[in-house]
C-alpha cells in the first residue's frame, strides 16, 4: 500500500461501495477535523481515472467542503482484490474501537457480498461477535438492506440487535411500522423482543399480517394517546398484546382478581394466585406493623376462610 | 404407509455379526453395509442412514416423569433412537447429537437385562414399552425385532409389553405367540392434524385398520390421544376420530386410552419454527409448566380431557382413561377424580391390565425366566 498525495478532484465521491455508515452522532469527528485537520491518511483504491474511497468518507467529505486540494492518502493499487482491501479495512476498524450494530450489519452485508455467506473469514466474524450460522448472517444482511430507518434506529441504540434481527425478514411495511413503534416506546431490549414476538405470533395464529396487528384500533389508540408517556404506552401495549396472545389465561386472571376483590380482604392481606394457575402455590401475604394489627387482620380473615367463600375462588382454577 | 428403506447401514464392529445385523442384511438387499469401530456422535443427518451400535447403557429406563405431575410408572425398553416420520411436534428433533436412525445391535444383552429386571420383582407387574425414543414399529419390517420381543414377553408371567406406533407395520406381528402379553398401541389425532403435523405417518384410517387386524390376531390394544392439539375445530375433529375408533374397534379389546395435551421443551419451539414453518402448533396459548415444559393453559387442557373422556365413557364406561403427566387439579377438573383416589396412576393401569388382559403377577417369586429367542 503506497502512501502519497492525491488531488481531491480525482476522488470519486459517488462510489460508496466500501462505506459503513455509523448512523450515530459524528459531531466529535467534525469538531476534531475543524480543530486539527486530518490526522490519519484516508484509504483509497486506485481505479481507471480516479480513486474509490475505502476508509475516511467523513474526512474526504470535510476536505472537499473546505476547499482542500491535495490529501495524503494510503493507496491500494489498481486491480487489488476488493475482498482483501475490505478485510484490511475491517481489521483496522475492529481494532480501532467499538463497532455499533448498524456498522456490524453493513459490514456483514459487504462481507457476504465479497466472500459469500459461507466463506466470510472466521476471524472477522469473531471480532464482530457475530454467529457464523448462515441464517443469522442472512438476517444481518437483510437488516443492512432495510436501509436508513433501520440503521438509524440500530446505530442510535433505539432498537436492539435481537429485535432488528427478528424483524429483518418482515415485509417493509410491517418492519417500518414496528420500528416507529419501538422508537416511540423507548423500551428495554427484552421488552422490544417480547413485543415483536407477540405481534408476530398473533399475526401467524390469526392468519393476518403483522401490519394488521399494528393497525388495530386499540394499538393505534395507545400509541396516539396524548395523556400517556412512553412508559405508560409500553405497559398498555404489552397488556393488550398479552391479552390477544393469551386470551383465556388473561381473562381468567381478570376474573380471579375480581373474585378476590369481592372477598373484601382487610387491608394488609393479599391473595396471590399461582402463575398461570398451574398446580398449587396460592399464597396469602400479610403486611402489618405490629401484633395488634396482625390480630385485627386475623380476626377479619378467619370468618372468610371458615365460611368457604374462598373455595369458590380457589376451586375455580 | 410407505417407508423409505435405509440405503446405508453403518454397523459397529462389535455387533456386525449379531442376529439383528444379519436380519437387516437379509431385509435390506439394496443397502450398502459398512463396518466401523464406533459410530460417531454428531454425524450429519441423513434419513437414508441406519446406524447399528453396541449400546453400552441401560436398556430399561424409567418413564421421565416429574413429581409435580402424575406419571404412569411405565418403563421404557430402549431399543434405538430417532424416527423418520418427522412429526412437527416431535422431541427427537432436539436430539442433535444423534440425528440418524439407530438400533442397538446387542439385543442379547438387552434380553438379559430385561430377564434380570423382571425376575428381581416377580410379584410386581412390569408395564414396559419401546416407543419413547423411536417409533416401536417403524423399522420392524427390516429389523423384525417384534418377532423376538413379543414371544419373549409371552413367557413372562409378570411383564406386559406395549408397542407404540404411528405406522401400520404390523406384518411381523401376525402369527406370533404373544400369549396375551403384548398391547399394540397407536397414537391418534384428528385426520386434519395427522395430515398437517404428522404427514409421513399412517393415516388415522390405516392405523385403525391395523389395530383391527391386531385385535383379530388376539392382541390387546391401547390408544394415546397424545399430543392433543388445539385448533379451531378441535371438538369436531376429536369427536370424529373417536367415532371412527369405536366404529372399527371393539372397546373391550382396549386396555387403556391416554390423553395428553401438547407439551414441549422451550428449546423445541425454534426448532419447530425452523423445520416446520407451516406448522401452527407453537402458536397456541402456552404457559411454562411446573416441569419447565411449555403446556397449554390448564383450562384448555382440562376442556380437552373432559370432552374426550366423556366420549370414551359413552362408548365404554369401564375403559381405563388416564392423563399423561397431569396435575391433581387437572385430573379432578376433567375426569372428576385424582389417581390417588384409586391407589395411584400405576395401580389404575395395573388394574386395567388385570381386568382386560387377565394378567396378575404370581405371588411366589419366579426362579426362572425363559431365554429370549433372538432373530435369526
Amino acid at each position: 500500500m503506497d502512501c502519497r498525495f492525491v488531488a481531491v478532484k480525482d476522488i470519486d465521491f459517488t462510489d460508496r461501495s466500501f462505506e459503513i455508515g455509523k448512523f450515530s452522532s459524528s459531531t466529535g469527528v467534525r469538531e476534531s477535523l475543524e480543530r486539527f485537520g486530518i490526522f490519519d491518511p484516508v484509504w483509497l483504491l486506485e481505479k481507471p481515472g480516479g480513486y474509490t474511497v475505502v476508509d475516511g468518507f467523513k474526512r474526504v467529505g470535510w476536505a472537499k467542503e473546505n476547499g482542500g486540494q491535495d490529501l495524503l492518502c494510503r493507496i491500494f493499487a489498481q486491480g487489488s482484490d476488493p475482498g482483501r482491501v475490505f478485510s484490511q479495512r475491517m481489521e483496522k476498524k475492529i481494532f480501532e474501537g467499538e463497532i455499533n450494530p448498524a456498522e456490524k450489519a453493513q459490514i456483514i452485508a459487504i462481507l457476504a457480498r465479497l466472500f459469500g455467506l459461507e466463506e466470510i473469514p472466521g476471524l472477522l466474524l469473531a471480532s464482530l461477535k457475530a454467529s457464523n450460522r448462515r441464517e443469522v448472517l442472512c438476517k444481518w444482511a437483510l437488516v443492512a438492506q432495510k436501509g436508513t430507518p433501520m440503521l438509524d434506529a440500530l446505530g442510535s441504540g433505539e432498537v436492539c440487535e435481537r429485535a432488528a434481527l427478528d424483524i429483518a425478514d418482515w415485509d417493509p411495511g410491517s418492519s417500518d411500522s414496528v420500528l416507529s413503534l419501538l422508537r416511540a416506546l423507548r423500551c428495554s431490549a427484552s421488552i422490544q423482543v417480547e413485543i415483536i414476538e407477540r405481534i408476530n405470533e398473533i399475526a401467524i395464529r390469526e392468519d393476518i399480517t403483522r401490519s394488521d396487528v399494528l393497525e388495530m384500533e386499540r394499538v393505534r389508540k395507545i400509541m396516539s394517546s396524548q395523556e400517556s408517556n412512553h412508559r405508560e404506552k409500553t405497559r398498555a401495549l404489552r397488556e393488550y398484546l398479552s391479552a390477544l396472545r393469551n386470551p383465556r389465561l388473561v381473562s381468567r386472571r381478570k376474573e380471579v382478581r375480581q373474585e378476590i376483590e369481592a372477598l373484601g380482604l382487610p387491608s394488609g392481606a393479599r391473595i396471590v394466585f399461582p402463575e398461570a394457575f398451574e398446580g398449587g402455590g396460592w399464597q396469602m401475604e400479610l403486611s402489618f406493623s405490629g401484633s395488634e394489627e396482625l390480630r385485627r387482620i386475623f380476626r377479619t380473615i378467619e370468618p372468610l376462610v371458615s365460611s368457604g367463600q374462598l373455595d369458590a375462588v380457589l376451586g375455580k382454577r | 404407509m410407505k417407508i423409505r428403506a435405509p440405503k446405508r447401514v453403518i454397523l459397529e464392529s462389535a455387533v456386525a455379526e449379531s442376529a439383528l445385523s444379519n436380519t437387516l442384511r437379509k431385509n435390506l438387499p439394496g443397502a450398502s453395509f459398512e463396518i466401523v469401530d464406533r459410530v460417531s456422535e454428531g454425524a450429519c443427518h441423513s434419513p437414508d442412514v441406519l446406524e447399528v451400535v453396541n449400546f453400552r447403557g441401560k436398556f430399561l429406563k424409567s418413564c421421565p416423569g416429574t413429581r409435580r405431575y402424575h406419571c404412569c410408572g411405565y418403563r421404557i425398553l430402549h431399543l434405538g433412537t430417532q424416527c423418520t416420520i418427522d412429526c412437527a411436534y416431535c422431541i427427537l428433533q432436539a436430539y442433535l447429537n444423534s440425528p440418524n436412525l439407530r438400533l442397538f445391535g446387542n439385543l442379547e444383552e438387552m434380553f438379559c437385562e430385561l430377564s434380570g429386571s423382571l425376575a428381581q420383582n416377580p410379584a410386581s407387574l412390569h408395564r414396559i414399552g419401546t416407543g419413547e425414543f423411536t417409533d416401536s414399529l417403524l423399522l420392524d419390517p427390516f429389523s423384525e425385532i417384534s418377532r423376538s420381543i413379543v414371544p419373549f414377553f409371552a413367557k413372562t408371567p409378570n411383564g406386559v409389553l406395549e408397542l407404540k406406533t404411528k405406522t401400520d407395520f404390523i406384518g411381523n406381528l401376525k402369527g406370533l405367540d404373544h400369549g396375551g402379553h403384548t398391547i399394540v398401541a397407536w397414537s391418534l389425532n384428528p385426520e386434519e392434524v395427522q395430515r398437517r403435523e404428522e404427514p409421513l405417518s399412517a393415516t388415522i384410517a390405516e392405523r385403525l385398520e391395523a389395530a383391527r387386524l391386531c385385535s383379530q390376531e388376539g392382541y390387546f390394544l391401547a390408544f394415546h390421544f397424545d399430543p392433543i392439539i388445539d385448533y379451531g375445530e378441535w371438538k369436531s375433529g376429536y369427536a370424529k376420530t373417536l367415532e371412527l375408533l369405536f366404529e372399527r374397534i371393539d372397546p373391550s379389546r382396549i386396555v387403556w386410552i391416554s390423553l395428553g395435551a401438547l407439551r414441549f421443551m422451550p428449546e423445541l419451539k425454534g426448532i419447530i419454527q425452523a423445520r416446520h414453518p407451516l406448522s401452527r402448533i407453537v402458536y397456541g396459548e402456552f404457559i411454562r409448566g411446573l416441569d419447565g415444559k411449555m403446556r397449554y393453559f390448564r383450562d384448555i387442557r382440562a376442556e380437552f380431557y373432559a370432552f374426550i373422556a366423556e366420549r370414551i365413557r359413552r362408548a365404554d364406561p369401564e375403559l381405563c382413561v388416564y392423563l399423561c403427566m397431569e396435575s391433581d387439579d387437572v385430573w379432578r377438573d376433567s375426569l372428576g377424580f385424582s389417581p390417588e383416589d384409586r391407589g395411584g396412576l400405576g395401580q389404575m393401569l395395573d388394574s386395567a391390565v388385570e381386568r382386560r388382559m387377565g394378567i396378575v403377577p404370581p405371588k411366589a417369586p419366579c426362579d426362572k425366566t425363559d431365554k429370549p429367542v433372538l432373530p435369526t
